[in-house]
């Protein structure tokens, strides 16, 4: 067997593979065969059928065709690039042409395949698409829960934490803030409870990952 | 190896090395000396040899500073100097101040003309041409008072032989100015070797320059020798071959041939001991034709630069509306394939993906329902991409065809005529001949017309890299039957190869870098369904492509 077709890893087994195709022979097919190699397949004929299925299950990675009616495949990942930790797209075409190919990159795909689609190659940029995809999620989950624990701060507790992470001592702290140094004292342990920090270190690296530039946007 | 450019050499190198390096002015102190004191030399001479009525000199210190600018200007002044201080009896501040005068007049009026004018390049015309003349006639004027002025100093004469004596010197001047300043300025810019370079127009410009000699040798026989007649009646006889010479050689042949008449006219006067006031009459016609001639080759040449860029700008658009339509073709077709490609790929997708699944389904041992609703899906694709095959067919296939009765004749001459401004170009002659001349066939015209169209445009193709002779023969005539009329398109190309003849008439076989090879398939189609054949008459040698048509029942048979 070849290599490259071994089944897919454990922990992407599940992943969803949304198919945009307007033909109802490739869809069906494209949808058969990746369910037979494990992964949650749904098609849509359009795109803007994808585009009002709503919250879309991840780690997941999009299969579309360049020609649709309507929004076509690259206008399609021009809009899922967009937003926030996008879908990423692998663009197919019936007639692969070179200034197509760089159209659909730029667009923001993650690959470009040719009609009729090599299965080596539809497995190994289906995968590249969910492992990068798979990364993202997690990025995004841990960003979101960190901002949940962080909406439970009150604007004071903001304001010391802010200042402490910015290297600052308790006492300058309380001099800026007008406050006796007892009082940081107070708010910190507060802080540090509600943040779920057992370090101050801990606290750095929070402030670090929220000031992180989001990927992909 | 090294034969070859030295082959080469005599046309090209001698050019460039010619006007490099001697009809650019010098740089080096050393040169410029030699030419200067050849100057001066020259100079004094022609002063002293050359009559009242015909003054060069002028004409050489204006083409040198023209040519060398004003780094010459010391030359210039040194050969006024000398040439008055041997001619006039006056003082030295008379002799110093008419050299000044006349130094700094020549000097101005070479440096004007070179700074200003376009005179002795290949391409000046008539606008730099007044201007030469005004800066001639200004310089001739100021150097002319100078004299007067020196002269005046010398001795007491009356007005009028002062009048006269200026008149003289003035005519002088600007004949010899105008003159031979022309020639020495077409001569240093380069104007005239240029013609000389170019071996065609130098025989030419050689040729009629013997006639121009001969006609001019005859001319001025008549008008001095034959005593009967006025000399100054006949002297319009004189226009004739300079004008001539000027319309076939623009500005370069125009001061040519102002100069030989000049010369000739001098020879004449001096052989026939004509009275200096006679002479200074024939110098102003002279000095009327030198501008007269001047002004026609100026305009000669313009007209032929403007013909010579309009011919340019004629083929480039040409070449442009060409690449225009085959590149619509290319365009046209790419699209086509495109669409195809776009069609067939769906259903082999789909196919292909669903052979895999079924694999899949085998290896896993899933449940036999699916595997045979896979398989039968697999069916299902390939009579789709078969339905769209044959779709395809009946679409080239669909118009009915509106047979009509046409004349051969017709027919052949029209893909002629559509093709006469590309097989012009190409210098293909194409015959069209029909046997008997009322010959008619029954087909649909657009069909056989697109067909025939086809075979032209092939036979150019094949004629456009051929070197030799080009022919193209459209031939029509009735099948010893009557029940068909043959039609031939032969052209004196290479022929058709021996490996593309098996396939030359099916689909997607080209030996042509841009094109789908669907001609002569499509051809081959049209003709058939005529009820017609279409085939490769020549098994070797010059293409020749025939097809049988049915005869139209009105067709007069042969003999009757």
């Amino acid at each position: 067997m070849n290599p490259a077709l071994v089944p897919a890893p454990a922990a992407l087994v599940g992943a969803t593979v949304y198919v945009v195709e307007d033909d109802v022979g490739v869809r069906s097919s494209l949808e058969l065969l990746l369910r037979l190699r494990g992964y949650v397949c749904v098609g849509f004929e359009s795109a803007e059928a994808l585009l009002a299925a709503g919250a879309l299950r991840r780690p997941a990675c999009a299969i579309v065709d360049v020609r649709l009616p309507g929004i076509d495949g690259l206008e399609l990942a021009r809009r899922l690039r967009a937003q926030e930790a996008p879908l990423p797209v692998i663009v197919v075409t019936a007639h692969g042409d070179v200034s197509t190919a760089r159209v659909a990159l730029r667009e923001g795909a993650v690959d470009f395949l040719e009609k009729p689609v090599d299965e080596v190659e539809l497995i190994n940029a289906v995968e590249g698409a969910l492992e990068s995809d798979r990364q993202k999620v997690t990025i995004s989950r841990e960003r979101s829960e960190i901002r949940r624990r962080f909406e439970r701060l009150t604007p004071r507790e903001r304001e010391v934490f802010d200042l402490i992470t910015d290297g600052h001592h308790n006492r300058e702290v309380a001099e800026t803030l007008g406050i006796s140094p007892r009082t940081v004292e107070v708010h910190r342990a507060r802080i540090m409870e509600k943040l779920d920090a057992k370090r101050v270190g801990d606290l750095f690296r929070l402030r670090f990952a929220l000031d992180a530039p989001e990927s992909g946007a | 190896m090294s034969r070859l450019p030295e082959a080469a050499r005599p046309t090209q190198s001698p050019a460039g090395n010619r006007r490099d390096a001697h009809w650019l002015p010098p740089t080096g102190w050393r040169q410029r000396l030699v030419i200067s004191v050849a100057y001066v030399m020259l100079y004094v001479l022609l002063d002293f040899s050359t009559p009242q009525t015909w003054n060069p000199q002028p004409a050489l210190a204006m083409a040198l500073v023209a040519w060398g600018g004003l780094r010459f200007v010391p030359a210039v002044f040194a050969g006024a100097l000398i040439a008055h201080g041997l001619a006039s009896q006056s003082g030295v501040p008379g002799i110093l101040l008419a050299a000044l005068i006349i130094a700094a007049a020549y000097s101005a009026g070479g440096y004007a003309v070179g700074r200003y004018t376009r005179i002795g390049r290949p391409d000046a015309g008539a606008r730099d041409l007044t201007r030469f003349l005004a800066v001639a006639l200004v310089c001739a004027v100021l150097a002319a008072l100078a004299d007067t002025l020196v002269s005046l100093g010398e001795r007491a004469l009356p007005l009028r032989a002062i009048a006269l004596a200026t008149l003289e010197r003035l005519t002088g001047n600007v004949v010899g100015v105008v003159v031979v300043g022309a020639l020495l300025l077409q001569w240093a810019g380069g104007a005239l070797p240029a013609l000389l370079e170019v071996p065609g127009l130098r025989r030419r410009l050689l040729r009629d320059l013997m006639l121009f000699l001969g006609v001019l040798g005859a001319t001025l026989f008549a008008i001095f020798a034959i005593k009967p007649l006025d000399e100054f009646r006949m002297f319009y006889l004189l226009f004739l071959p300079a004008l001539a010479v000027a319309m076939r050689h623009g500005l370069g042949g125009a001061a040519l041939a102002a100069a030989l008449v000049q010369a000739g006219l001098l020879i004449a006067l001096v052989l026939s001991q004509t009275r200096a006031a006679t002479a200074l009459e024939f110098q102003l016609l002279m000095l009327a034709l030198a501008i007269t001639t001047l002004y026609v080759g100026a305009l000669a040449g313009e007209r032929a630069r403007q013909a010579e860029a309009l011919d340019v700008r004629a083929s480039e658009l040409r070449r442009q509306s060409e690449a225009l339509a085959e590149a619509q073709r290319v365009a046209a077709t790419a699209e086509l394939a495109g669409a195809l490609a776009h069609e067939l790929n769906q259903p082999l997708s789909a196919i292909a993906n669903y052979a895999r699944a079924s694999k899949l389904l085998v290896e896993q041992n899933r449940e036999r329902a699916l595997l045979i609703d896979t398989l039968a899906r697999i069916a299902d694709e390939s009579t789709r991409a078969g339905e769209f095959v044959r779709r395809m067919r009946d679409f080239y296939r669909s118009g009915q065809l509106r047979l009509q009765d046409c004349a051969a004749g017709e027919l052949l001459a029209a893909a002629a005529g559509q093709a006469s401004e590309r097989a012009t170009r190409l210098g293909v002659e194409i015959e069209v001949s029909c046997m008997p001349p009322g010959l008619a066939v029954m087909v649909d015209r657009v069909q056989i017309g697109t067909v025939l169209a086809n075979l032209v445009r092939n036979a150019l193709d094949a004629l456009e890299t051929r070197r030799g002779p080009r022919q193209l023969w459209l031939r029509a005539w009735a099948a010893p039957d009557s029940a068909e009329v043959l039609i031939e398109v032969a052209d004196t190309g290479v022929g058709v190869a021996e490996e593309v003849r098996a396939t030359l008439f099916e689909p997607m076989s080209t030996t042509k870098p841009r094109g789908m090879g669907l001609g002569l398939a499509m051809s081959k189609g049209i003709v058939e369904r005529h009820g017609g054949r279409l085939w490769l008459e020549s098994a070797a040698g010059p293409t020749r492509l025939r097809m049988a048509l049915p005869a139209a029942a009105a067709s007069p048979p042969s003999g009757v």
